[in-house]
């Protein structure tokens, strides 16, 4: 009895005591306002209209007023769907053929184009129900409307039951291989955790061992301390894709030569994150638990299972600092859209801006530990820094 | 020491300027093509009808595929008053289809070859921002077949510009970006050539072309 006594005014007076209550405390008040939307609305969709007749334009006007799409931009002569959806700036490209409106005045069936990217599957369900729901209403309003002006005659009801059809195509991940988001999210997680584990370990490891400012206290001699951790994760990332392309089927269209280059910046970015988040640990078991604060968000709400979509604009932006975010949009842009490396400067600028960031961050740091230090402990072999210490 | 920190921050510095000018300049795969405007080849068709009295096909002179030139006799028929009443082609062109054998009989309004002229044609639309470029009879617009292997090009006339019917009064709403532009209707025509077959993207870059 005696032992309970005792552990009761142990974890009354302990850290768990308040982190059992506000931790899960936040987690739903965090989670509950990140998945508050349930489902996608407003997706961006494109419209390619050949047709250019009013007609074409009402049409658009439906399918802009569903709550599940919103139509961002029409262009009116054709681009390759690959162009358009290269960038996320869509997620589906409708196409209204040439004739349109004549066909439907003289009662022909005309086939409507729907080419959606399912390089995040969760992305579409909304759309897909959606433009079904139009043209099914469309349909039956345009033949109504024939019926009432020419009488009920089954001979003109053949013709005019279905005016427009729709010939949807799936792009990119057509079988919704798991392979294409999940696999290779979970691939991208471990490297990031092992990465950002064993970076952040680099600072607290010197600390103990003393040999923190061994080389100078400049800030470059820790920051460059990186470069084989970005170097060696990129080469197992870079052999992890290769294997899920054989072995697993994996779409991956970009040359492999140039992918390497956003590949190497990413893991460079990520490197650097690690770094910083490691870096005033006090032991290298601190150093795992902190990971944790890039782990989880990358793989929440970078489009891995759910689409960014889904969540509140603010958390979609927050997006933005994570390494991760930018290295799954360049593999669904670059190994699945086949787009080209020149479209993806958003992207790498992205990384870079992430890298210069972190960058200004640690050195911030380290001049600051350096200028505690004071030149006491400073090595003597660097005698030429001593001076100018303030 | 100095120097040190000096030259990582340059280097951070450098860094975030580069990565920003990166993402706020760069141009995503959208506006990299803007200026690339894709159209269908397209082909103007003839059917030749047979406008003669009843008659008897004695035999076809040409087979699908040929080029024949205006006034070549395509069918020969002998009508069934007795007298030969043949079938010339009505321009120059390619034959298309035949739908007609020897020994068939004919009545009049049948339609017996389908003619493809020897020009191609496709239809652009181009942004009244961009329309300056263009002229009528402008030579030497150089049209391009993307999806193909071997990348062919060639050399078309514009033939026509004219305000794209219900496009050009478009000025409802600022929210769809280029449909609130003016559009206008652009045709280039261009020699028929055997690597070619109507339907094929033609594409037009716009950057190419010096005014």
């Amino acid at each position: 009895m005696n032992s309970l006594i005792d552990e009761w005014k142990h974890v009354a007076g302990s850290k768990y005591l308040r982190f059992i209550f506000i931790g899960p405390l936040v987690a739903a008040i965090f989670f509950g306002l990140m998945f508050s939307h349930n489902q996608v609305s407003e997706s961006p969709v494109v419209v390619i209209d050949e047709d250019h007749s009013a007609y074409s334009r009402q049409l658009i006007s439906t399918i802009n007023a569903s709550q599940y799409m919103n139509v961002t931009n029409v262009y009116a002569s054709r681009l390759a769907p690959e162009i358009l959806l290269a960038n996320e700036k869509a997620v589906a490209v409708i196409m209204l053929p040439k004739q349109l409106e004549q066909r439907k005045q003289q009662g022909l069936s005309t086939n409507i184009g729907i080419l959606m990217d399912n390089t995040i599957p969760s992305g579409l369900t909304g759309i897909r129900t959606a433009i079904q729901e139009i043209i099914v209403t469309e349909n039956m309003t345009l033949s109504m409307t024939r019926l009432i002006q020419k009488g009920m005659d089954t001979e003109t009801f053949k013709g005019l039951v279905s005016p427009l059809s729709l010939q949807q195509r799936m792009l990119f991940n057509p079988t919704t291989s798991y392979v294409d988001f999940m696999v290779l999210g979970f691939v991208n997680i471990v490297v990031l955790m092992i990465t950002t584990s064993a970076v952040g370990a680099i600072v607290p490891r010197l600390r103990q061992e003393g040999k923190l400012f061994a080389n100078g206290k400049s800030p470059f001699q820790i920051w460059i301390r990186s470069v084989p951790y970005a170097v060696i994760s990129s080469i197992s990332l870079f052999l992890c894709y290769g294997l899920l392309k054989q072995v697993g089927g994996m779409r991956f269209e970009a040359e492999p030569y140039l992918f390497i280059i956003p590949l190497l910046v990413y893991a460079f970015a990520l490197a650097l994150v690690g770094l910083l988040i490691g870096y005033s640990a006090k032991d290298l078991s601190k150093v795992n638990s902190r990971t944790n604060f890039v782990v989880y968000p990358s793989f929440l709400a970078t489009g891995i299972q759910l689409t960014p979509l889904v969540f509140p604009e603010p958390f979609q932006i927050f997006a933005w600092v994570l390494p991760m975010n930018w290295l799954n949009r360049l593999i669904r842009g670059m190994a699945f859209r086949d787009g080209a490396l020149t479209a993806y400067s958003l992207e790498i600028g992205a990384l870079l801006i992430i890298i210069g960031v972190v960058s200004l961050f640690i050195g911030l740091l380290v001049l600051r530990e350096a200028g505690k230090a004071g030149p006491s402990r400073e090595p003597l072999m660097n005698s030429e820094d001593l001076p100018s210490n303030s | 020491m100095k120097i040190k920190v000096g030259f990582y921050i340059g280097m951070v510095v450098v860094l975030i300027a580069g990565g920003s000018l990166l993402a706020t300049k760069g141009k995503d795969a959208v506006s990299q093509a803007e200026s690339r405007k894709q159209g269908v080849l397209e082909v103007e068709q003839t059917t030749i009808l047979y406008q003669d009295s009843p008659g008897a096909i004695v035999k076809v002179n040409a087979v699908v595929g040929d080029s024949v030139k205006q006034g070549d006799v395509l069918l020969q028929v002998i009508s069934a008053e007795g007298g030969e009443v043949d079938v010339f082609a009505p321009d120059d062109g390619l034959i298309n289809r035949i739908t007609v054998k020897p020994g068939d009989q004919l009545l009049q309004g049948m339609p017996v070859v389908i003619l493809q002229k020897n020009t191609y044609y496709t239809d652009l639309y181009i942004q009244e921002s961009e329309i300056q470029k263009l002229k009528v009879n402008q030579k030497n617009v150089a049209v391009h077949f993307p999806y193909l292997e071997n990348t062919t090009q060639v050399n078309g006339v514009i033939s026509s510009i004219a305000t794209a019917p219900q496009f050009a009064n478009l000025r409802m709403s600022r929210e769809k970006g280029q449909t609130d532009l003016s559009m206008f209707l652009v045709r280039i025509s261009m020699d028929s050539n055997a690597d070619l077959l109507p339907g094929m993207t033609a594409e037009v870059r716009l950057d190419e072309l010096t005014d």
